[in-house]
This record gives structure tokens, sequence and C-alpha cells, in this order.
């Protein structure tokens, strides 16, 4: 079965989200939406979009985004088939969570890995 | 993007030379040296980073964690602690760049102490470096330049270390 097929996002916590989004759009020049975040779109060898994109997105560290894990970043990874890929990994034996999203931006499961970080699947929508 | 006046002189020696650069390889027509031109050209050459170029994890035990990744996340884990993703286009066929991944002691976060580090391609790095430097943040001495690309390193506000990599042309 085909598994993770590339990183779908990085988030990472801050103590100041407003201020650290604010030094990665000035200094880094990140576009960073109202959601705390941008898409950046994968390109062609021309630099035109190609398809896919990987999300990137600085949370509160308040928030609960990323329990049950205390890692201050959370990992998303692309997948072909999630709902395949959860009844393996449960099969296996993983600490998978019971929580699955279902909705306009894709399918999401999440499971726990051997560290304690917790690691976001997305299965994109079609074409995406 | 907003420019603090400081950093135009060096956007304008950037703007200059990608401007050459463009013009010996046919990219742009000659345009007149007006400061409307000049302007345009100074905004665009300081886009700075321009995607996600690597996550790097740290880990207590980085191999049985690769080990984890490999088998239950079907990542085909390299020597090196990593893989390369390559992006796709909506037909699945390989594009341009990639997105690395890697699992490790982290001991190259130093001096970060958070669990992770992320790497983000940058068009001009040595341009970048220098405005960063202007704007006064805490940019790193070290710069690395090998044919996987060159590599400059910044500390953002809540002490994670960046990691800034301008891959080789045409990757």
């Amino acid at each position: 079965m085909n598994r993770v097929t590339g990183i779908g996002g990085i988030f990472f916590k801050a103590k100041d989200a407003k201020a650290l989004q604010a030094w990665y759009k000035r200094h880094l020049g990140i576009d960073v939406q109202d959601w705390g975040g941008t898409a950046f779109l994968w390109a062609d060898a021309d630099g035109k979009p190609a398809g896919g994109s990987t999300i990137w997105s600085i949370f509160s560290a308040a928030g609960d985004t990323f329990a049950p894990s205390a890692a201050p970043f959370m990992v998303n990874y692309r997948v072909a088939d999630l709902s395949a890929l959860l009844t393996a990994l449960r099969e296996e034996g993983c600490n998978v969570l019971d929580k699955f999203d279902d909705s306009e931006f894709g399918k999401f499961g999440w499971v726990i890995d051997p560290e304690g970080n917790k690691v976001e699947l997305w299965e994109p929508p079609a074409g995406q | 993007m907003l420019i603090k006046t400081k950093s135009v002189a060096i956007a304008v020696t950037i703007g200059t030379l990608m401007l050459c650069y463009f013009q010996a390889h046919g990219a742009l027509a000659a345009e007149p040296a007006s400061g409307a031109n000049a302007q345009k050209t100074d905004t665009a050459t300081l886009k700075r980073v321009t995607g996600i170029g690597g996550v790097f994890i740290r880990a207590k035990d980085p191999g049985k964690l690769r080990a984890w990744y490999k088998t239950h996340l079907g990542i085909d884990v390299q020597v090196w602690g990593g893989t390369a993703f390559r992006w796709v286009d909506s037909a699945a066929t390989p594009a341009n760049g990639t997105t690395a991944w890697a699992v490790s002691n982290g001991s190259d976060f130093a001096p970060s102490t958070a669990s992770f580090m992320i790497d983000y391609r940058v068009a001009d790095l040595h341009g970048l470096l220098k405005a960063l430097r202007d704007e006064g943040c805490e940019v790193l001495d070290k710069v690395e330049e090998s044919e996987f690309g060159k590599f400059g390193w910044v500390m953002d506000p809540e002490g994670n270390k960046v990691e800034l990599w301008q891959p080789p042309e045409g990757r």
C-alpha cells in the first residue's frame, strides 16, 4: 500500500503567535494570511504552480490543536488512501486517534508516533 | 511587501544584479531605467522565502523513530536519516522541487533547543542574509555552499533556528 507521499504541512507553536507571524512576514516575506499561515504552491521547473502545496502555519501555544502531543510542532503528511492507512495502522498496533475529519479540504486522521508527536495524515481532495 | 528604508540600497544592488542576469538570459526585454521600473524590480527581487525545503525532527532515539516512520508510514528513509519527497503535479508526475524530511538527534539545530527545524527555500541566499542583517536579525555567521546548494541560518524571535536554502539551479 502507498502510504505517505509527501509533506502536506508544517505547523508550530509560538508563545506570541501574532508577533512571530509578523516576524516571518516582514523578514522572510511569508504571505501570512488571517488564519495564521500560508500555502506554498509546489512549482515546476518554470516556477509555475504544479498542483500540490505545503501548508505552513504558526499556532498559539495556548491552543490544543496538537493535543495530546506536547511537542511544539506537528507535521502533516499527504497520503493516497486515508481510510485504508488508518485501518492498517490500527492493525499494526499504532496509537490512532478516534477523531476523523472529512470536509471540502480533504480527509484528515491522526496517529501518535512513538516519541509522542502527533502525526497528521491528509488525503487531499482529488486534483490537489 | 514592506521595504524598510535602510534595506533599499541593498535591494537596489540585488535588483541591478538580477536585472543583468535576466537581460543576459533574454528573459526580459531592455527596460528604460525609470524610477517606476526600478521600484518594481526592487520589490520583485526582494521575494524572500518561496517554499518549504524541509522539515527536520529531533528524536530521543532517532534510529527507532526512523524505523517507525518507515514501517508504518511507508517513508523511504535513507541511510542519512531522511528522504526527499518530490513535488508532483495534479497527474502525480514529478515536478521540479523537493521537500526533505529527516529525523536526527538534532545536534545541528543548535543553538536552538526546539524539537524541530524548518528549511525554507529562498531565491537569493546572500541577498537575503544581507537584508536580514541590516534589519537587525540574528543571522549566524556560518554559510555552507556545496553541490546541494547554499545554506544560511537565522534565529527567529522565539529561538527557533531557521534554515535558509538556495537550491542549485533547476532544482
